[in-house]
């Protein structure tokens, strides 16, 4: 059997579904996507019961990737049941959607949640009239203390398969036109009526798939019109009123209203979202998140890497890496340690912290916060959330554009995002120019960069004329993360960087072997001389050290040591060169793992844009370090 | 008097009477709740001609003033 949990964002579905996934005995999931559905299978009545948690939707007419790839299950999928998750305390808002998914006449019960919340903000609901209203069976739960998900699962169970029947009607002249548009179609999906209200409504998965015939379409014109005359509004937005108002009319007939409690979120917004003091407090939030990152990361790293040492100097001895073969084992010794050793200990801490940020709800405030400032870049509040992602790492970062509303958008914050110095970068930054030329010129260097992708952006909003549709977000109540959701997250997230970012930091890892192996160093330098030695005026042995950078950047240090025959560079490079590549090594080139995800994320054609505008901007930055460096020391 | 929802005051309630925006615009907000001859009510604003926080029917709503301008309401 099969239960689907659809829901609202913010209404503790995946609370709720992780309590549900605590009687598992096996679970799957689909991997390359943080936005994606979870399956999980759980024993109930003696019967494997697969339940799929679909990503949180405001409704089946998709605005975002997370409400596409909800509506498509929904619509391609086999199921038994539907398990409507609905947040009590925002009832009427959460009765659109399963108005909505009403219409489509499969299997449903309603789980009222967070019923706590509800009633701390003075709501009583009455079950059992919304049931009769709705004519579905109605639960009610609280989420994260397990209280009625086990009832809930029985009322799925003995439900399952029993078609319900709709008895929800919208005002008559609508009824009317929607029985015209019904009597035009012959292929429908679940019922004529959904159809037709699908129809009216412009979703472009039910227009693609219904054929219309020539007849059809001209009824359909003609009663929009009818509508649009007659109501004033959209005529694709009617049924989304006729809904919103049925809803509200049921919120009122169903719920009693009292003296709501101390609102605990208000009294922490005053202060977080504050003019001046939420803005003081995300300086703190943030920097002590990357400090806790920093410092769980490095002793972690320490450890992980000597290990690492030891195993391939252990391997060295039984296949030295004078012969091919011991040059690829070292390789892959080498990649394996990069990922495991050098990224996961901050990658690890950061992802947690950031799904912690996310479930405690922090994040949609931070995009309140900044939303000004990303307009002044032509971008808005929700960017945020993937540029400090890449601070971490520019993988996730990409991947989690995914959540951007439209393409120019989900374009522009990726472009960004690979301008975000990772902790590959910061390794080099600190390595270079923090140990020579100070911790100042450390945080100038970041300052710079800021700079960078604030004009980037700037420019970029020039060039494409679409305005940002600009920021509309829940902003949910806090809640305490509960440790399944969380490491659950943590695991998602982690996934999709180990799968992204992992074969090829291995495959880059043994190329790179392989050039030393046929000693492919000095001809590369000599390629990249007009760049390194005329443009940069850097010394020429430094360009291998360019290539090692686009398959994991914080190697170019390593290499860089190993390039130049000392560990102090400062011996055989002056000030201002030091500074030059850096500043190169921060902005040119996406790591081959970032390009990776650019293309699954945008295609071909912009990735390959966004890789040459980095080089160009590294250059030009570079070069004028170089100018700027000639006077200063 | 009709004014634009970013002229809103903090702790007033408004009525939306008016929406300047195409199809995906109306979608987008009406996923938030917002719809013509709802209540809106302002809880904060955040400086720099940042967004608007907002009440709409018992659910907290961050609407940015590039939104907010489009949105034309009647103080209650």
């Amino acid at each position: 059997m099969k239960f689907l949990l659809v829901g609202q964002p913010n209404c503790g579905k995946s609370t709720l579904f992780n309590q549900i996934a605590g009687y598992k005995a096996i679970e799957s999931n689909f991997p390359g996507t943080t936005v994606s559905y979870t399956e999980s299978k759980f024993i109930l009545n003696n019967e494997t019961i697969s339940i799929i948690d679909l990503p949180g939707t405001y409704t089946i007419l998709p605005h975002d990737y997370a409400e596409k790839v909800t509506r498509d299950y929904i619509f391609k999928n086999d199921f038994d049941i539907i398990i409507n998750v609905l947040d009590a305390s925002t009832l009427s808002r959460g009765l659109e959607l399963t108005l909505e998914l009403l219409e489509m006449e499969k299997p449903m019960i309603l789980v009222l949640n967070m019923i706590d919340s509800a009633n701390a903000k003075g709501i009583t609901i009455d079950e059992n009239e919304l049931s009769k209203i709705l004519n579905i069976p109605v639960v009610k739960t609280i989420g994260n203390k397990g209280i009625g998900v086990e009832k809930a699962l029985e009322t799925a169970y003995s439900n399952a398969k029993t078609k319900i029947v709709n008895k929800i009607t919208f005002r008559k002249d609508i009824e009317d036109s929607i029985l015209k548009i019904e009597k035009c179609i012959k292929q429908f999906i679940f019922n004529k009526r959904f159809t037709a209200i699908k129809l009216l409504e412009e979703d472009d998965f039910i227009q693609g798939r219904v054929e219309l015939c020539g007849e059809t379409e001209n009824v359909l014109s003609g009663i929009k019109k009818e509508i649009e005359n007659s109501h004033g509004i959209n005529s694709a937005m009617v049924i989304s009123y006729e809904r919103h108002g049925l809803a509200m009319d049921i919120f009122e007939r169903v719920s009693k209203f009292s003296k709501p409690k101390k609102n605990f979120t208000k009294i922490v917004d005053d202060v977080l979202m504050h003019p001046l003091w939420g803005y003081f407090f995300l300086v703190i939030i943030v920097f002590t998140f990357f400090n806790i990152v920093f410092k769980l990361g490095q002793p972690v790293e320490g450890w992980l890497t000597t290990i690492f040492d030891n195993l391939s100097h252990l391997l060295e001895r039984y296949f030295p890496t004078s012969q091919f073969i011991g040059s690829i084992i070292s390789g892959t010794i080498n990649g394996l340690s990069a990922g495991i050793g050098i990224a996961l200990p901050y990658i690890f801490p950061f992802i947690v912290g950031l799904s912690f940020l996310e479930d405690i709800g922090y994040l949609p405030r931070i995009a309140f916060l900044v939303d000004a400032f990303m307009h002044k870049i032509g971008l808005h509040g929700k960017s945020i959330i993937p540029l400090i992602t890449g601070y971490g790492c520019n993988v996730p970062a990409i991947l989690s554009t995914r959540n951007m509303n439209n393409e120019s958008d989900k374009f522009k914050t990726a472009f960004l995002a690979t301008f975000v110095p990772c902790s590959a970068r910061t390794i080099v930054i600190m390595g270079l120019v923090g140990y020579y030329l100070g911790g100042n010129m450390a945080l100038l260097i970041y300052v710079i960069n800021i700079f960078v992708i604030a004009v980037m952006g700037k420019l970029l909003t020039k060039m494409d004329n679409e305005p940002s549709p600009g920021l509309v977000i829940e902003i949910p109540t806090y809640h305490i993360p509960s440790i399944k959701s969380l490491s659950q997250k943590t695991w998602f997230r982690l996934k999709d960087f180990v799968y992204v970012a992992f074969p090829i930091i291995i495959v880059s890892s043994v190329t790179l072997s392989i050039i030393d192996y046929f000693k492919l160093t000095d001809w590369i330098n000599r390629l990249l001389s007009p760049i390194t030695t005329f443009i940069l005026g850097l010394p020429q042995k430094v360009g291998v050290t360019l290539i090692f950078g686009i398959f994991r950047k914080e190697l170019t240090l390593i290499m860089l040591n190993q390039a130049l025959g000392t560990d102090k560079i400062a011996t055989v490079m002056s000030k201002t060169q030091i500074l030059v590549f850096t500043l190169f090594i921060v902005f040119y080139v996406p790591c081959v793992s970032t390009i990776a995800a650019l293309k699954m994320e945008l295609g071909t054609k912009k990735t390959v844009l966004i890789t040459v505008t980095t080089i160009l901007v590294a250059l030009v930055i570079a070069f004028s370090a170089r100018i700027i460096g000639t006077f200063v020391y | 008097m009709l004014i634009s929802l970013s002229e809103a005051e903090i702790g007033k309630s408004y009525r939306v009477v008016q929406l300047h925006g195409g199809l995906n615009f109306q979608r987008r907000i009406a996923a938030m709740g917002i719809f013509i001859g709802g209540e809106i009510k302002i809880i904060r604003k955040a400086p720099f001609k940042g967004p608007l926080l907002v009440d709409i029917n018992s659910s907290v709503v961050a609407v940015g003033r590039n939104i907010a301008f489009k949105i034309h309401v009647e103080e209650i």
